[in-house]
C-alpha cells in the first residue's frame, strides 16, 4: 500500500499535463497514431519525462470522449491497422485556453520559486 | 459541455461494447509491434525487442481495464454482472426462489388492486369543468351531529346573495320520473333544478337551451332537459329532438335542450325539470326549518373553500342566534368530490391500502430473512471474494441485485395478480361506490407498482447487503473451518426481523378482528322487522290520471288488493319509505304534545314520518306494543290518527300513557292526531344507525302518490316477481315498477361495504399470519441446524427429548412475546383509525386483542414444532462420531 500511493499521486498530476501535451502534439504534427505521439513526447522531453507509454491511451480516450480529438483507422509504417488521431476545432479552442492557463500558472509558480527566503511578498 | 459529450460517448459505447474492446486490443498490439520493430532496428534480437517493448509500454492489462471503465458506466456494467450471477443462483434453487417471488407477488398484487380502487374512487377528479370549485353547502345539526345534505330554501336565498363568494348557487331536488310514452313505461332518476343549476355545473347545452328564470316558476311551462345518456338511449341521438314532446307521468312535456355527457350531478339523473321556486316564494318555503332542498354552488375563482366557509360560519351563527327553530345549527361547505365519496368510504379505502402496505412490508421482511439465511450459507464465498479484493460495495451490490431480481419477478407476477384482483374487486364491490366501475390498472397504478418494486428491492436487500458487506474474511474462514455456529450476530439480526414480522402481523390481525366483531354485532342487531320473504317495489301513480286524493287512495287500495289475490302472496301493503335505508321519501318532522308550548320555551321532539296503508305492520312483522294498527275504518274524514314507535312514546310521554293523547307537527298543518297505537322500534337509517323515533300516518289521511309496495310471500319472494307485476298491471297497464328488491337484499346492500372491508382485512390478516409463520419457522429451523452439535452433546449428557423440544419452542415463544409486545403497542395506536368504521366495538376491545394474540401464539408454536421435533430426533452418537 505504502508503495502505491506516491505513484498514484504522480499520475494525477500528470493527467492534465499529459492531455495538454497530446493536444499540442496533434496540433503541431497533424494526424498521428498513439505510437507516434509517444515518440514525439519522448523526443521533446529529451527523456526527462519517462512514461509508461500506455498511459497515452487513457489520455487519448479522455480527449476523444470530450470531443477535442477525432480518430480514423489507417495503416501504420509497418503495415498494421492503427488508429490515427487528429485535433478537432473544439480541441483547438481548448488548447488555446489550456495553454493560456498553463502559462499563467507556470508563471506564478516560477515567480514564487524565485522568491528569496524572508523576502517581502 | 465536456461532461455531456463524455456521457454521450458512454451511452454510445453501451451499444458498441465488445467491438470497442476488440479494436482497443488491435490498437495496443499495433503500438507494441511498432515499438519492438524500433528496438529490432536498434539491434536487439526479436524476442528481446518484444519484451523490451512490453516493458516500455507498461501494464497493458491494467490499461485495458482502466479504459474499459472509462468507456462505460462502471457501476452499471458490474451491476449487469451481478444480475446475471444472481439469476444463475436463483435458478439453481427454484423452490427457494418460488417462495420469495410468490411472497412478494402477493404483497405487490394486493397493493396494486387496492390502489386501483383508491385511484379510481379517491384520486380521479370529477368530470365537471373546474370541479375543484364545486361545493355542497349543508346545514349541520349540532344536536344530531349530522348533516343530511338537505337545506332550507331561505338559506339558499342567502347564499345566492353572496356574489362575492359564489359564481352560482343552485337549488335542486332529487326526483324520479316515469316516462310513459313508448312500448314499456320506464322509471328514471331525475332532478328538479332551478335556472342556476347548469351554470353551477359550468356547462353549456349540447342542443337547445337550459332553463331560464321564466321556466322556474310554480305551475310554469312543462319543459325538460335531457341527459346525454337518455338522449342517446331513448332518442337515438336525434339532432332534431329539441321541441319534441316526452310523456312524463302521462302528461307531455317539451324537450328544450340536451346536456353534454357528464354534465349532471348526481350522475344517475337522466332528465332535469324546473324546480319551480321562482317568483314570490310562499311563507312555508321560507321557513328556516323547512329543510326540503339541496344546494350545489360554484366558488368564484380565487375564493378558497376556507374563505367561503369562514363567511358562511359567521352568517350561520347569526341565523342560529336569531331564529328559534335554528338553534344549534350552522352551515358547512363540502368540496363536491369529498362529499360524493363520503368520510367513511374514504377512511375505509385508506385503511385497506394501509393494510395492504403492511402485508407487503411483512413480505419484504420475509424475503430479507430468506436472503440473510442464504447470505450466511454463502459466507465463505463472500469471505473469499473479500479476501481477493472485492470492495464492500461490490459485495453489497450482489445482494441488492438478487433482491432486485426477486422484486422484479414478484412485481411482474404481482401486477398480473393485481389486475385480476382488481377485476374481482370491482365485480364484488357494492355498485354504489362512486367511480368504482372506472377502476383499472392504468399507467398511474402501474407507476405505483413499479415504485413498490423499487422500495421492495431496497427493503428486502438492505439488511442482507449490509450484513454481507461487513463479513470479515479472517474470522469467517476460522469459523467455517471449525464447522461451528458462525452466525451468532446474523442470528440476532434475523430474530429482530422476525419480531418485526410478528408485530406487523398482530396489527393486521387485531384490525381484522375488530371488523369481524363489528360486522357480527351489526348483523345480529334486531332490525325490528322480519326480513325473510318480503318483496318490495316502488310505484308512482301519475297525477294526470290520479288527480284527486280519493283517486290516489283508491288506486293504491286496488293495487295492493290485486297483489293480495296473487298466488303465493300472504299479505301486501304500502309505505312511503322502507326501513334499513331501503329508500323512499323519509321525512323528519318535529312534534309537540297537546298544550305543549312552542320552542324555545320547550323542546320539540324529532321523528321520522311514514305514510302507510292498513296491514303494513303485519306485512313487515313489526309488533304492535300497545293499542291497535290502522284499519279500513281510518278514513279520510274520520278521526285523524297516528301510530308512534316505542322510542317516540318514551321520548314524548315519560309517564308511559301515550294512547289517546294528541300530537301535532307544523309540517302536518298543525293538525292534531290521536295516538291509537304504539309499535316496535326499527332502524330506518340502517342497521348500524341509532334507533330513531318514528310515527306512522294512514294513507287515507295523507294520500301520497308515490309509495313502496311491500309484499309478504309464502316462498322465495324473487320467484313471485312476475305475478306481483302482473297483479299491478291488472289494475293499470301503464305503471312502471322501480327498485324491485327483497328486504333481504336491502339488508345485504347495506352490509355490502362493511362485509367487503371485513373480508379484505381478514384476507390480509391471514396472509400476514402465514408469512409470519414462515418467518418464524425459518429462524427456528436455522437455529436448530446451527445448534445440532450442542443439542447432541446435551442429549449425550442426559437431556430428555421433551427438554430439547421445550428449549426450541421456548426460543419461538420468546420471539412471539417480543413481537406481541411491540405489535400490541403499535396496534393500540393504529386501530384508532378504525374507530369510526366500527359498530358497537371499542377500537381497543380487549377480547379482540386477546384473541389475536392467542392466534398468533398458536401459529408461532405450531411453526416451531417441526424444527423442535427434528431437534428431538438428533442422535447424539451419530452426532459426536461426526466430530
Amino acid at each position: 500500500m505504502s508503495k502505491e500511493a506516491p505513484v498514484q499521486k504522480q499520475s494525477d498530476v500528470l493527467q492534465g499535463t499529459l492531455d495538454l501535451m497530446v493536444l499540442k502534439t496533434l496540433e503541431a504534427m497533424g494526424a498521428q497514431h498513439g505510437y507516434g505521439i509517444a515518440r514525439r513526447i519522448e523526443q521533446v522531453s529529451r527523456d526527462v519525462l519517462r512514461l509508461n507509454e500506455g498511459t497515452v491511451y487513457t489520455s487519448l480516450l479522455r480527449l476523444q470522449q470530450q470531443g477535442w480529438i477525432a480518430s480514423t483507422w489507417g495503416v501504420s509504417e509497418n503495415n498494421r491497422r492503427a488508429r490515427f488521431y487528429s485535433i478537432t476545432r473544439r480541441g483547438r479552442k481548448q488548447l488555446v485556453a489550456k495553454t493560456e492557463n498553463w502559462e499563467r500558472i507556470s508563471g506564478v509558480i516560477a515567480r514564487l520559486l524565485q522568491l528569496a527566503p524572508g523576502g517581502d511578498v | 459541455m465536456a461532461r455531456v459529450s463524455a456521457f454521450v460517448a458512454k451511452v454510445r459505447s453501451l451499444v458498441a461494447g465488445r467491438r470497442a474492446d476488440r479494436e482497443f486490443d488491435q490498437e495496443l498490439e499495433a503500438h507494441i509491434s511498432l515499438l519492438s520493430d524500433r528496438y529490432v532496428r536498434e539491434g536487439m534480437a526479436p524476442n528481446e525487442a518484444r519484451y523490451a517493448a512490453l516493458r516500455q509500454f507498461g501494464n497493458a492489462t491494467s490499461l485495458k481495464e482502466t479504459c474499459t471503465e472509462m468507456r462505460t458506466f462502471a457501476p452499471l456494467r458490474t451491476f449487469g454482472q451481478d444480475l446475471r450471477y444472481g439469476a444463475r443462483l436463483l435458478r439453481r434453487s427454484p423452490g427457494w426462489t418460488l417462495v420469495a417471488v410468490v411472497t412478494l407477488a402477493l404483497g405487490i398484487g394486493a397493493n396494486t388492486a387496492i390502489f386501483g380502487v383508491v385511484q379510481a374512487v379517491l384520486l380521479t377528479p370529477l368530470p365537471y369543468p373546474a370541479s375543484d370549485r364545486l361545493v355542497v353547502p349543508c346545514t349541520v345539526f349540532k344536536r344530531l351531529r349530522t348533516d343530511t345534505g338537505t337545506v332550507a330554501y331561505a338559506d339558499i336565498m342567502d347564499w345566492k346573495a353572496e356574489r362575492g363568494l359564489f359564481d352560482a348557487v343552485a337549488a335542486y331536488n332529487l326526483a324520479t320520473a316515469d316516462i310513459t310514452d313508448g312500448a314499456e313505461p320506464e322509471r328514471v332518476q331525475a332532478l328538479r333544478a332551478d335556472e342556476e343549476y347548469f351554470g353551477a355545473i359550468g356547462t353549456r347545452p349540447l342542443l337547445g337551451r337550459f332553463f331560464a328564470s321564466e321556466d322556474n316558476v310554480q305551475n310554469g311551462p312543462r319543459v325538460v332537459v335531457l341527459s346525454h345518456k337518455l338522449w342517446t338511449r331513448r332518442f337515438g341521438s336525434d339532432p332534431g329532438v329539441v321541441g319534441k314532446a316526452i310523456e312524463l307521468f302521462g302528461v307531455p312535456a317539451t324537450i328544450i335542450g340536451v346536456a353534454p355527457p357528464d354534465a349532471i350531478w348526481p350522475g344517475n339523473a337522466e332528465l332535469v325539470r324546473p324546480l319551480g321556486t321562482g317568483g314570490q316564494p310562499d311563507a312555508n318555503m321560507l321557513r328556516r326549518d323547512n329543510h326540503a332542498y339541496r344546494a350545489l354552488a360554484r366558488l368564484r375563482p380565487g375564493v378558497t373553500i376556507e374563505q367561503a366557509q369562514a363567511k358562511l360560519t359567521l352568517m350561520g351563527t347569526a341565523i342560529a342566534g336569531r331564529e328559534a327553530n335554528r338553534a344549534g345549527t350552522n352551515w358547512k361547505l363540502h368540496a363536491l368530490d369529498a362529499y360524493v365519496v363520503g368520510t367513511s368510504l374514504r377512511q375505509t379505502l385508506w385503511v385497506l391500502l394501509g393494510a395492504a402496505l403492511l402485508v407487503l412490508a411483512i413480505a419484504c421482511v420475509n424475503v430479507a430473512n430468506l436472503l440473510l439465511a442464504r447470505g450466511i450459507a454463502r459466507e465463505r464465498e463472500i469471505a473469499l471474494r473479500a479476501a481477493l479484493g472485492a470492495g464492500r460495495w461490490r459485495i453489497a451490490a450482489q445482494f441488492l441485485a438478487e433482491s432486485a431480481l426477486l422484486s422484479a419477478a414478484g412485481g411482474l407476477a404481482g401486477v398480473f395478480l393485481g389486475y385480476w384482483g382488481l377485476k374481482a374487486l370491482v365485480l364484488v364491490a357494492p355498485q354504489d361506490i362512486p367511480g368504482i366501475d372506472q377502476a383499472q390498472v392504468d399507467a398511474r397504478v402501474l407507476a405505483f407498482s413499479v415504485g413498490l418494486c423499487l422500495v421492495t428491492t431496497v427493503l428486502a436487500g438492505l439488511a442482507p447487503a449490509f450484513r454481507a458487506a461487513r463479513v470479515a474474511p479472517m474470522q469467517s474462514f476460522h469459523e467455517a473451518g471449525r464447522g461451528a455456529s458462525g452466525g451468532l450476530r446474523s442470528g440476532r439480526l434475523r430474530s429482530v426481523l422476525v419480531v418485526c414480522e410478528l408485530a406487523l402481523a398482530i396489527v393486521l390481525l387485531t384490525g381484522a378482528g375488530l371488523l369481524v366483531r363489528s360486522v357480527n354485532r351489526t348483523v345480529n342487531v334486531d332490525p325490528g322487522v322480519v326480513l325473510e320473504n318480503v318483496l318490495t317495489a316502488r310505484l308512482t301513480l301519475p297525477p294526470a290520471r290520479y288527480a284527486t286524493d280519493a283517486q290516489i287512495v283508491d288506486g293504491f287500495d286496488r293495487v295492493t288488493e290485486s297483489i293480495r289475490r296473487a298466488p303465493g302472496v300472504v299479505t301486501a301493503s304500502a309505505t312511503s319509505s322502507l326501513p334499513l335505508a331501503g329508500g323512499g321519501l323519509y321525512l323528519t318532522r318535529v312534534f309537540l304534545r297537546e298544550n305543549q308550548p312552542e320552542p324555545p320555551a320547550s323542546a320539540d321532539t324529532q321523528s321520522g314520518w311514514s305514510v302507510v296503508q292498513p296491514g303494513y305492520f303485519a306485512t313487515m312483522g313489526i309488533p304492535i306494543v300497545e293499542g291497535r294498527a290502522f284499519t279500513a275504518l281510518d278514513a279520510a274524514n274520520s278521526t285523524q290518527v297516528i301510530i308512534i314507535s316505542r322510542a317516540m312514546a318514551k321520548a314524548m310521554f315519560p309517564d308511559g300513557r301515550p294512547l289517546g293523547r294528541r300530537i301535532r307537527s307544523w309540517r302536518d298543518e298543525n293538525r292534531y292526531r290521536e295516538i291509537v297505537g304504539v309499535v316496535g322500534d326499527l332502524r330506518y337509517n340502517g342497521l348500524a344507525a341509532d334507533i330513531s323515533n318514528n310515527v306512522y300516518v294512514p294513507h287515507t289521511q295523507r294520500p301520497w302518490n308515490a309509495l313502496t309496495v311491500v309484499v309478504r310471500t309464502r316462498t322465495d319472494p324473487r320467484t313471485l316477481l312476475t305475478s306481483v307485476r302482473d297483479a299491478i298491471w291488472l289494475v293499470d297497464r301503464k305503471l312502471p315498477l322501480a327498485s324491485v328488491q327483497t328486504m333481504q337484499q336491502v339488508m345485504d346492500t347495506e352490509m355490502a361495504r362493511p362485509r367487503l372491508t371485513m373480508f379484505l382485512l381478514v384476507l390480509f390478516g391471514f396472509a400476514a399470519l402465514a408469512l409470519a409463520a414462515i418467518g418464524t419457522y425459518g429462524i427456528v429451523a436455522y437455529s436448530v441446524t446451527q445448534r445440532t452439535r450442542e443439542i447432541g452433546i446435551r442429549m449425550a449428557l442426559g437431556a430428555l427429548r421433551t427438554r430439547v423440544v421445550a428449549m426450541v419452542v421456548w426460543q419461538a415463544l420468546r420471539l412471539a412475546a417480543a413481537g406481541l409486545a411491540c405489535g400490541g403497542v403499535a396496534a393500540l395506536a393504529l386501530t384508532r383509525v378504525l374507530a369510526s368504521l366500527l359498530f358497537e366495538v371499542d377500537a381497543t376491545d380487549p377480547a379482540v386483542f386477546g384473541a389475536a394474540a392467542l392466534l398468533l401464539l398458536g401459529v408461532v408454536v405450531a411453526a416451531a414444532c417441526i424444527p423442535a421435533y427434528r431437534a428431538s430426533r438428533i442422535d447424539p452418537v451419530t452426532m459426536l462420531r461426526c466430530e
